[in-house]
């Protein structure tokens, strides 16, 4: 199976991401797939709704058990109208024609009415006189001033004085005024002024006339005719302010007039505190009136700035349902959310009962929803930051780890196979620990190469090794390669191809053709030797030692230890050593290993062999077999290099004589002189052999001609005439030899033609004349052939 | 070189993390406690009504949308309907009765309420919110009577003040003069106007046929007023304040003749009160002269209001008050300034933005314009000038309040401006002086009205009032309800 394999970093990023990624689902999944926002605004509205319906309790109670409690103070009034009409003090019928016609009632009630102003906490009570049908007087457009008193606590909540310092009077007439001791508001009025403003009073109209109409069968009281009043002001300027009134009715049924308290819009602002509904500045309550259909309110009162900021100065305000919240209609198309409770001031089948006082709570949706919206940004923001942390965490992490893994990987890359290794550490425990045993590893290969090379030298086995990369385009060399080969030592242990090619291609002129195998090369190569004058001081005997020594790198010896086993050589200067190097190759796949042996000794050794085989002892000259072998092989292979060649066989005149006179030792040394003649006056690319004893032959070739040929046997008759022995007996023996000459391709192109007839040409001689050097003669031959 | 930019990088990204996460918790926090950029707010008390109200709202939402937005402040401003019920609520406030408000961080004060309160320790002192040139600006007397504790402190900020001015119902008085020749300038002294009473009583009564039913020329709004500037014009000091310890000087002379032009008068018929204040009087056609703060300007009645159907419009000129004869020349100076509380865990900011709000408020244009429309006098140097109030404003002769304000100028031009320092139990011992002799003479004057009724002539209903008797008991009495006070 191929495993595709990929970075580090990715794959330890990758899955990071994925984790992440889930996670964050997970997490956003479960608070927005589980509907905790909305959760959440469902709490907020119910919150609203609580605070609402709170407020609407309270207000309700207010209104209800403390406001309009005028119960008692009816009674009281009722009372004493009874008295005075039954006292004759006054009349119903001329109750309301004026002030002076109802004082002496007025005077009567206006402490009663002051108390009640007090008890009740309320901004104003008021009891007005009136006997007419208010409707009939509306209708005929006749509107009439009416007597009675308005009296005003501008702020009933702090304690009140017992000289009425903090009351005002708005209509009374002249003559209470100056009983009651009490001061009089800016637009004081003798009476209640009707006709200026051109209209009834609802707080008398509507009360007065639903007790008129009530017909006499009614279980009615006059309580349940009490009226709450929309806002009105007494006097252009004047605070707007709504009241409760109740129909003044005697026992025998006469409405003569209503009696109310009023309460401040101001007043009532106090009491409905819009910050409670959210946070400050961040709701507003409306208190009003659905008059017809329940979806339209027509406004009292508002307080808090949030209603004006969304329907500026509206008067009626419009409510609609949507997915089972309540919102109001507004220019500024928000979502304006609202809780409307109901205010039951009215009992079923009142006159009133279809005006609904309802209490609404309005907070703006920005506002009300504000701490789930902000948990959701929150949550949100949060998600996000997470997920880029995630990000970029994961990728710096990712990174931090595989960079030492990455930087690991290149520095093996870089690292020679035989150099010592040092991993950097990633801080992974697995791949360190692999990295020091590795090393561990190397060291220990290390020193096995060492101890080889070591081994190696220490054995003086004058051995290197190459090894050709081809892959690698690296050849690794051991450390006495250069040395061996004769180079300038090289401290490297790896060369690239090209340059291990062009070092051995410089030694190619030492380059020697041998017979051996073919995957061998052998070198003979020339030692250098460098001259060292050294004086040695303490030689055994004390004397200066002056000799020249000469260093021979060939042993491997340092400097020093020349004062002990230097070679003393011979004067001449000029001696070259040679050194003979063995390469052999063994191929393997893309390796080529190289062994590169000095067998200098054996070559050596073998040279000296093949010469003693090759050559005559006494003379020094070719024997007989190796001058065949070289004539068979230069007329076998090289057959063009002859040109023209004369063979010539000598044979040494009177040799026994000489051995028989005066000794053997004197014979051989005929022999070598004769030889040495040979050698001397011939061209040096003769060939000269001793066959025998006193036979000798001499090969000339590659001449242009006989003639040439012919000149260099003069020189050699001339040279041997010159030379003689010194004989024990104090004579001169010339060297006298009978010697034939075979032609070549004339006389034949055999070498064994040419020896026979070489050899016939002596005869001749030999068995004539002597001492000469004659031609060999086809005639005579086949003459004496056939004979 | 690598390494450190990687560090760095982790240090970035975790710096904006925690920061992020930082902000977000604390953005919840702030959005669960609610809170937006809230300025200062500025609670203030007042007793204004009506136009005053006006006046003054006007000018605190002028603040608000100016300077107020500019430094973070909102003025609320709550009008208790009454100096009373303003003080009432003033201490209950500071003696934590239950059911109080929050003390506000400003309120309208007499010297007594507002030595009261700095007592149990809740006035801040405003000299160190003020540059000596700040305070220069206000005329002397008025700063110094915000000194409570006599060391230069300034616990009262004048905002508007009012002196006594003596009004008339000119066209009624025109009807009088025309009939009976009687002098305007009768009215400058005290004792002029007791005589002219008395000529207009018998000159009203004279006119119906029914006997003693004269009508009352002249009553006084402030009887305590009456009293201390009254001594003080005869030369002594009722109440003299030293140190805070005070000094009763009840001499009995002085108050003799105090007595004499007043209660006498009352009990006679020459004088009258009913209802709260002078000008329902006038109102109601008691009276067609009456002595009362400046202040009372807005207030002036343009009608008389005889019965349901019977009225008829008048006109109200304004002059200096009365004095005793020969006596120096004080005038009473009075009108509510304002007081600067401080609470144990009160911040700075809120004196800082109460003292600006009150700097802004007094600046010249503004404190004329205020006074104009209330009534009341300004309170700098610079701006208690009618020449300068009739450059820089609309006010001109036609106004109705310009015979006021030209009155009310005058008498603080032309008088020594006195008022009582504060002492302890000052309040109730104005109080005595406000209500003994008054309400003695309205009680007398009942009586005398029966007695009336019952036939009896003036001089007799009243004889047991108008002796000597009858005032010695009253001043001993007085004067040792007042020693009891101040010992």
């Amino acid at each position: 199976m191929k495993t595709k394999n990929r970075p580090l970093y990715l794959k330890l990023l990758v899955p990071m991401l994925v984790l992440i990624l889930v996670e964050i689902s997970l997490l956003a999944g479960s608070v927005f797939g589980g509907g905790l926002i909305r959760y959440m605004e469902n709490n907020e509205i119910e919150v609203l709704h609580e605070r609402v319906l709170n407020r609407q309790r309270y207000l309700q109670n207010e209104m209800l058990t403390r406001w309009s409690k005028v119960d008692s103070t009816v009674i009281k009034i009722n009372q004493i109208t009874e008295d005075l009409l039954q006292s004759g003090r006054i009349s119903i019928d001329t109750l309301d024609d004026s002030s002076k016609d109802c004082f002496a009632f007025l005077d009567a009630v206006s402490d009663p009415l002051l108390n009640m102003l007090r008890s009740n906490k309320v901004t104003g009570a008021f009891i007005v006189v009136n006997t007419d049908n208010l409707e009939e007087l509306s209708e005929k457009g006749i509107y009439k001033n009416k007597p009675g008193i308005y009296v005003r606590d501008y702020d009933p909540k702090s304690s009140y004085s017992d000289r009425n310092t903090d009351l005002l009077l708005e209509y009374a007439p002249t003559e209470i005024v100056k009983n009651m001791n009490v001061s009089l508001d800016s637009g004081w009025k003798p009476q209640f002024a009707f006709e200026d403003m051109q209209q009834y009073g609802a707080y008398l109209y509507e009360p007065y006339q639903a007790a008129l109409g009530m017909d006499e069968r009614t279980e009615l009281e006059a309580s349940d005719m009490g009226y709450w009043s929309e806002p009105y002001q007494l006097f252009a300027n004047d605070q707007e302010v709504i009241s409760y009134s109740v129909p003044l009715i005697l026992e025998d049924g006469t409405v003569y007039g209503v009696l109310g308290v009023e309460l401040s819009l101001s007043y009532l602002e106090d009491m409905l505190p819009s910050e409670e509904l959210k946070d400050k500045d961040a709701g507003s309550y409306l208190l009003g009136i659905e008059k017809e259909s329940d979806t339209e309110i027509t406004n009292v009162l508002i307080s808090g700035a949030d209603y004006s900021m969304v329907n500026g100065d509206k008067k009626v305000t419009e409510i609609y349902t949507e997915k089972n919240r309540q919102l109001i209609q507004n220019d500024m198309d928000e979502d304006i959310y609202c809780d409307v409770e109901y205010l039951t001031l009215y009992n079923t089948n009142t006159p009133f009962e279809q005006q609904r006082w309802v209490l609404t709570g309005i907070v703006r949706e920005k506002n009300l929803f504000r701490f789930s919206s902000t948990v959701e940004k929150t949550l949100i923001r949060g998600t996000l930051a997470t997920l880029i942390a995630g990000i970029v965490g994961g990728i710096l992490i990712s990174l931090y780890i595989s960079r030492p893994v990455t930087a690991l990987t290149k520095s093996v890359r870089k690292m020679k196979p035989f150099s010592r290794i040092e991993f950097s550490r990633t801080g992974i425990r697995e791949i360190d620990l692999m990295a020091s045993e590795l090393e561990h590893l190397n060291r220990e290969t290390l020193y096995a190469a060492e101890r080889f090379s070591y081994i190696v030298n220490a054995a003086n086995l004058h051995l290197a090794v190459f090894e050709i990369n081809s892959e690698e385009d690296s050849v690794f060399i051991t450390g006495s390669f250069f040395d061996m080969l004769g180079l300038e030592q090289q401290s490297v242990t790896s060369l690239t191809e090209k340059e291990f090619r062009d070092i051995l291609d410089s030694l190619d002129k030492y380059k020697q053709h041998s017979a051996g195998r073919e995957d061998e090369i052998l070198y003979k190569i020339p030692v250098k030797n460098t001259t060292v004058e050294v004086s040695k001081a303490d030689t055994e005997s004390g004397e200066q030692d002056t000799n020249t020594y000469i260093k021979v790198d060939d042993f491997s010896k340092t400097g020093s230890d020349i004062s002990q086993e230097s070679l003393k050589v011979t004067e001449d200067d000029n001696t070259e050593t040679w050194k003979y190097i063995r390469i052999t190759l063994k191929y393997n796949d893309v390796r080529c290993i190289g062994l590169v042996e000095d067998i200098t000794d054996t070559a050596i050794e073998k040279e000296n062999i093949e010469y003693e085989r090759d050559h005559d002892l006494l003379t020094g000259l070719l024997n007989r077999r190796a001058f065949n072998r070289i004539m068979t092989e230069m007329f076998d292979h090289e057959k063009t290099v002859l040109k023209t060649a004369a063979l010539v066989m000598i044979d040494l005149d009177e040799l026994k004589h000489v051995n028989d006179t005066y000794g053997h030792d004197y014979g051989d040394k005929y022999i070598r002189t004769a030889a040495e003649c040979f050698g001397k006056y011939t061209p040096e690319s003769t060939m000269i052999c001793r066959r025998s004893g006193d036979e000798f032959n001499i090969f000339f070739y590659g001449y242009q001609n006989k003639d040439e040929i012919r000149e260099c046997i003069r020189n050699l008759k001339e040279g041997i005439r010159k030379v003689s022995i010194h004989l024990p007996d104090h004579t001169e023996l010339p060297i006298r030899m009978s010697a034939g000459i075979a032609w070549y391709p004339d006389d034949g192109r055999i070498y064994q033609e040419l020896k026979t007839y070489s050899d016939f040409a002596m005869y001749q001689i030999k068995h004539t004349s002597k001492n000469q050097f004659g031609e060999f003669d086809k005639d005579a031959y086949l003459k004496d052939k056939y004979k | 070189m690598k390494n450190y930019r990687k560090k760095l990088l982790c240090a970035g990204l975790s710096a904006v993390l925690l920061l992020s996460g930082c902000g977000m918790s604390s953005e919840l926090a702030s959005v669960s406690e609610s809170s937006h950029d809230e300025p200062t707010l500025v609670t203030v008390w007042n007793y204004y009504n009506g136009q005053q109200l006006k006046a003054f709202d006007k000018l605190v939402s002028e603040f608000n949308d100016t300077v107020g937005n500019e430094k973070g402040i909102l003025v609320e401003s709550h009008s208790l309907g009454t100096v009373y019920d303003l003080e009432q609520s003033v201490l209950d406030t500071v003696n934590h009765k239950v059911g109080a408000n929050e003390l506000p961080n400003i309120f309208a004060a007499y010297v007594d309420t507002a030595y009261a309160v700095d007592k149990l320790g809740y006035v801040a002192d405003l000299k160190p919110y003020l540059s000596q040139e700040e305070i220069d600006k206000f005329v002397n007397s008025y700063i110094e009577e915000g000194e409570l504790s006599g060391d230069g402190s300034i616990k009262i900020f004048p905002v508007a003040k009012s002196t006594e001015i003596f009004m008339l119902n000119k066209t009624d008085w025109d009807k009088f003069a025309e009939a009976t020749g009687a002098d305007i300038n009768d009215l400058k002294t005290i004792e002029g106007l007791t005589k002219t009473a008395q000529d207009y009583y018998e000159w009203t009564d004279s006119q119906t046929p029914k006997a003693n039913d004269g009508k009352a020329f002249f009553g006084r709004d402030a009887m305590a007023n009456y009293f201390l500037i009254g001594a003080r014009q005869l030369g002594t000091e009722i109440f003299s304040v030293e140190d805070g310890k005070a000094k009763l000087n009840f001499d009995k002379d002085v108050i003799r003749k105090i007595w004499d032009n007043y209660y006498v008068p009352f009990v006679k018929g020459y004088f009258a009160a009913s209802g709260k204040f002078r000008s329902d009087d006038i109102k109601t056609g008691n009276i067609i002269a009456f002595t009362g703060a400046s202040s009372g300007a807005t207030f002036l009645p343009d009608q008389v209001t005889v019965d349901d159907t019977e009225r008829y419009p008048i006109e109200m000129e304004a002059m200096e008050c009365p004095e005793f004869e020969g006596g120096e020349h004080y005038a009473v100076q009075q009108g509510a300034g304002m007081v600067v509380t401080k609470t144990e865990d009160e911040p700075e900011e809120q004196i800082e933005a109460s003292v600006e709000f009150l700097k802004w408020f007094t600046q010249d244009e503004r404190n004329i314009q205020f006074s104009l429309d209330s009534g009341y006098m300004p309170v700098t140097k610079e701006a208690n000038n009618l020449e300068t109030i009739e450059k820089d404003t609309s006010l001109n002769e036609t106004d109705r309040t310009f015979s006021i304000v030209k009155a009310a100028i005058d008498t603080v031009n032309h008088n020594t401006l006195y008022t009582t320092k504060a002492f302890e139990n000052g309040k109730n011992a104005r109080s005595i002086l406000e209500y003994s002799m008054s309400d003695k003479a309205a009680e007398d004057r009942k009586t005398v009205v029966e007695n009336l009724q019952k036939g009896q002539t003036l001089e007799q209903a009243s004889a047991e009032f108008a002796g000597d008797e009858c005032f010695e008991k009253w001043y001993q009495e007085t004067k040792e309800a007042l020693e009891k006070l101040i010992k």
